[in-house]
């Protein structure tokens, strides 16, 4: 199968907020970004694809608005595959937060000395 | 596990981001059969995801005043950071032609049948089969397995564009039948 590389055209949307905002030129993006919302919050993109979106979030409160809906979403997925950690776990985990806060309080003194 | 609204995560996650370590305590104790079991999911190896399970919960402690209540749950924004962290693990793990071609041949693993939800796990299951194949299995393949969209496509031998709208699609049914349209 033959397959094309994504588009880069330029923008002629008068309404499109990367134009408006972003550059002076109309901007060249791939027309499609918006349905890069549902890969984007599966942390299913490439790097660039992801450094895009992340730029159009910038500028689409709609997109914004579909990515808060999806995690809501795919959150309900998660709450189907539960299960607990050994309990070894929590002890290394709270006693990380015990040496955080005093490296936090340690740096504070030192700060306060300086 | 007792079930608990989310603003009393919220809220713990607000205490935790004031430094407060017995909130820190009783929101590890609330979410970390979810955290530690999407990573186990996505991750597989029992140790790595004890390790990833351990970054997610220091991250959350170090950033917990970047969570915004306006934008959702406190369980959502650890789950997001959980499974960021997850995927991170697995792209670091193997070369992307490798896990692809592993993958074609391993099956689905089930979820995990022994832990309530805070949905009636039958309500998610049921809107998960209300989608149509290719719909479903990008999203498990991107969710679970950490597939980006470009390797499903490979995958699946679907071009990359169908791939996305159809994993868009899959997620705004799902988003309609479970309730968490604005």
């Amino acid at each position: 199968m033959i397959r094309r590389p994504a588009q880069l055209r330029i923008c002629r949307n008068p309404k499109c907020p990367q134009r408006r905002t972003e550059d002076v030129a109309p901007r060249r993006h791939s027309l499609d970004i918006h349905t890069d919302s549902g890969g984007y919050v599966l942390h299913a993109l490439s790097q660039p694809e992801h450094a895009d979106f992340e730029r159009h979030l910038r500028y689409c409160g709609s997109c914004v608005a579909e990515v808060d809906e999806f995690r809501r979403t795919i959150f309900h997925l998660a709450s189907d595959v539960v299960l607990p950690p050994p309990a070894s776990l929590r002890v290394s985990v709270l006693a990380q937060t015990v040496r955080r806060s005093r490296w936090k309080i340690s740096r504070l003194d030192q700060s306060n000395r300086a | 596990m007792v079930e608990s609204g989310p603003t009393d995560r919220d809220e713990l996650l607000h205490r935790v981001s004031l430094g407060d370590r017995d909130a820190f305590t009783a929101l590890y104790d609330e979410l970390s059969p979810q955290v530690y079991g999407l990573i186990r999911r996505v991750v597989c190896d029992p140790a790595q995801s004890e390790e990833v399970t351990q970054e997610v919960f220091v991250e959350v402690w170090r950033i917990a005043h970047r969570f915004d209540q306006a934008r959702g749950t406190a369980a959502t924004w650890v789950l997001t950071i959980a499974h960021r962290r997850a995927i991170d693990r697995v792209r670091s793990e193997q070369t992307q032609r490798d896990r692809v071609r592993a993958l074609a041949q391993a099956p689905l693993a089930r979820p995990a049948d022994d832990m309530a939800s805070s949905l009636d796990r039958q309500v998610v299951r049921d809107a998960m089969n209300g989608l149509t194949q290719l719909q479903r299995q990008s999203i498990e393949l991107a969710y679970f397995r950490g597939l980006t969209q470009g390797q499903i496509s490979e995958l699946l031998d679907v071009p990359l564009g169908t791939i996305k709208t159809r994993i868009r699609d899959g997620l705004i049914r799902l988003r309609d039948a479970l309730g968490e349209g604005s």
